[in-house]
């Protein structure tokens, strides 16, 4: 019997067993590189965004990986939640104010998240802690405060390229600056906003149309200036002839006051002649009752006189007994004005 | 013409309920051997002796060579074996798909054609009514020990493949690179992942069941004539290939999306 089928059971024994074996050292090496026995510390953190995460990602620190992304969903804010875990040969270096970095890679996204450990002295952080990422406005302080251990010293593009992901932020700051402020000059110019821009916009408003009026009545203080201008340089002109050292202003003010005096002198005669008319009225004012009552005998007297004149006029006897006075015609009279 | 369809379709249709029907048998007494060990157990370690120990030089040399072979073409592409990829692109390529597949491959050609002539040839020699006569059925006796045999076999055979191949890379890489093979296999199992080692032994065991399955009904289906047997061996071999890659195809989609 040939070897093979004496010992078939034994080689097929052996052959099963050291396949077996092999499965079991791939695994058991796999399981120890990646640290798939090795106690792990979960801790939560947040993101703006999923872009650039990914699950089974490596968390770093200084370059060494201390952990991996477990988990990343949307929650109801429409943050992303991030459930990563670091191994527990690391742990006593998750300090308090620790913060997640997610780099900028050269060329697309970054391989690994970076942690930056907290510089405060104590414990580390337990099981299911927060720890902010720098996409968070708590994050960013901590970074910006100094409070982390944030690795420096490599070569010129490692800092730059440390720097950019707050490079990329202050820039994200102030072009949403710049598209509020955008927007609100927009709204401002429009004059439909109500803040202190648009208000001062409309008060400008105001101001230019009363600039306007102004600016007319300048021209038309202008034009006359121009026109004054004109009258100056016009030797024979209202103004130079009023302003000329022998006219008649001059004369008028360099008259040794012949004009005042003669001036003075009508004043005081309008005064006595307003003193005349003041006694006047005062006399008038005395003999108003008699005047009154000659006034009323008059208007008897000739009440009367139209009565006796009736009578004559309406008396037959008398008819006709006084001529007609003739009016004479105008002898100057248009010859228009006759009838045709 | 339509006559002639007519019947095609009914021929297709019986036949494709006739091995519906042994395959559902097959696996039924597959059950039942599990549960009775002692029955067929020469039988299956016959089989596992044929498949897997027959099959472990060439396996072992293909997957050397090939695995050598890929670094030496890929080293012809700029900074391939220095980049951390290598150690992913090797455990893709090589555990998940060409391991499994070129064990596949030869076991179809080595192990699958035996059974189908094995087991035609009994047919067409009337062992399988001396079987029945006796109180023994042939697919319990016959087909249930070689499907077990060569299902394991594939995946024992699967794991060598996959360590003879990395190690044929890592080698040739190593000689290359003037990296330690220690150094390359550290970083090639830094870069190994649970799911791999999954996807390598599903697809292995799969595929076992596949080709064992097909090579029984096709061995079992010949019906008496001995030039029939040559036939069913290349359907079985064709057959054989086309649903591995079928169902490669299958695992993949499914192993992508568990991945994502």
């Amino acid at each position: 019997m040939k070897f093979k089928f004496r010992h078939a059971n034994k080689i097929v024994g052996i052959f099963t067993l050291v396949a077996m074996l092999l499965l079991v050292i791939i695994t058991a090496f796999a399981g120890v590189s990646k640290k798939w026995f090795t106690k792990k510390i979960y801790f939560t953190s947040l993101f703006t965004s999923a872009e650039g995460l990914k699950v089974g990602m490596g968390v770093n620190l200084r370059g060494f990986q201390v952990g991996r992304v477990k988990n990343i969903s949307l929650n109801a804010d429409n943050q992303v939640d991030l459930d990563f875990y670091i191994y527990v040969t690391y742990h006593d270096r998750i300090l308090p104010d620790s913060v997640l970095v997610l780099p900028s890679g050269l060329l697309g996204a970054a391989a690994a998240l970076e942690i930056y450990p907290g510089l405060v002295e104590g414990l580390p952080l337990p099981y299911g802690t927060y720890i902010p990422s720098t996409q968070t406005v708590e994050g960013k302080m901590l970074v910006k405060t100094r409070r982390v251990d944030r690795p420096t010293g490599g070569d010129a593009i490692t800092d730059i390229l440390a720097e950019l992901p707050e490079i990329l932020d202050n820039l994200d700051e102030t072009i949403v600056s710049i598209g509020n402020l955008s927007s609100s000059l927009k709204t401002g110019i429009e004059g439909e906003g109500n803040d202190a821009f648009s208000s001062t916009v409309r008060n400008l408003e105001d101001f230019s149309a009363g600039l306007d009026l102004s600016i007319r009545d300048v021209n038309d203080i202008t034009a006359s200036l121009a026109n004054l201008a004109v009258e100056l340089e016009d030797p024979t002109g209202l103004v130079p002839t009023l302003l000329d050292p022998t006219g008649s202003l001059d004369t008028l003010l360099n008259d040794d006051n012949v004009l005042w005096d003669h001036i003075l002198s009508i004043i005081v005669q309008l005064e006595g002649a307003a003193a005349g008319v003041n006694s006047l009225s005062t006399s008038l004012a005395g003999i108003s009752p008699q005047l009154a009552l000659t006034l009323d005998e008059t208007i008897r007297s000739l009440t009367q006189a139209q009565k006796v004149m009736e009578g004559l006029q309406n008396n037959p006897i008398l008819k006709r007994g006084i001529s007609e006075e003739t009016v004479p015609e105008n002898p100057g009279a248009d010859t228009r004005e006759d009838e045709f | 013409m339509v006559e002639t369809l007519g019947r095609h379709i009914r021929q297709s249709l019986g036949q494709l309920s006739y091995a519906a029907g042994f395959q559902l048998f097959l696996f039924k007494e597959t059950f039942n051997f599990l549960g009775k060990r002692r029955i067929g157990l020469r039988v299956l370690i016959m089989q596992i002796l044929f498949t897997g120990v027959g099959a472990l030089s060439i396996i072992s040399l293909l997957s050397l060579g090939i695995g050598a072979v890929i670094i030496i073409q890929g080293a012809q592409l700029p900074d391939f074996l220095l980049g951390e990829q290598l150690y992913r692109i090797l455990i893709i390529v090589i555990t998940r798909e060409l391991g499994p597949l070129l064990t596949a491959f030869v076991i179809i050609a080595r192990s699958g054609s035996a059974i189908t002539t094995e087991l035609g040839n009994m047919v067409v020699s009337h062992e399988m009514e001396a079987y029945m006569s006796v109180g023994i059925h042939p697919v319990s006796q016959l087909g249930v020990p070689r499907l077990i045999g060569v299902s394991l076999s594939m995946v024992l055979l699967t794991a060598y493949s996959n360590v003879f191949g990395l190690l044929g890379s890592l080698t040739v890489s190593s000689i290359l690179t003037r990296v330690r093979l220690a150094d390359h296999l550290s970083a090639l199992f830094a870069n190994f992942y649970l799911v791999d080692i999954i996807a390598s032994i599903t697809k292995s065991f799969v595929f076992g069941i596949i080709i064992a399955a097909t090579s029984v009904y096709y061995g079992f289906s010949v019906s008496g004539a001995i030039t029939e047997v040559p036939v069913k061996t290349i359907r079985s071999i064709g057959v054989s290939i086309v649903l591995c890659v079928i169902a490669d195809g299958i695992i993949i989609w499914f192993t992508i999306l568990v991945a994502a």
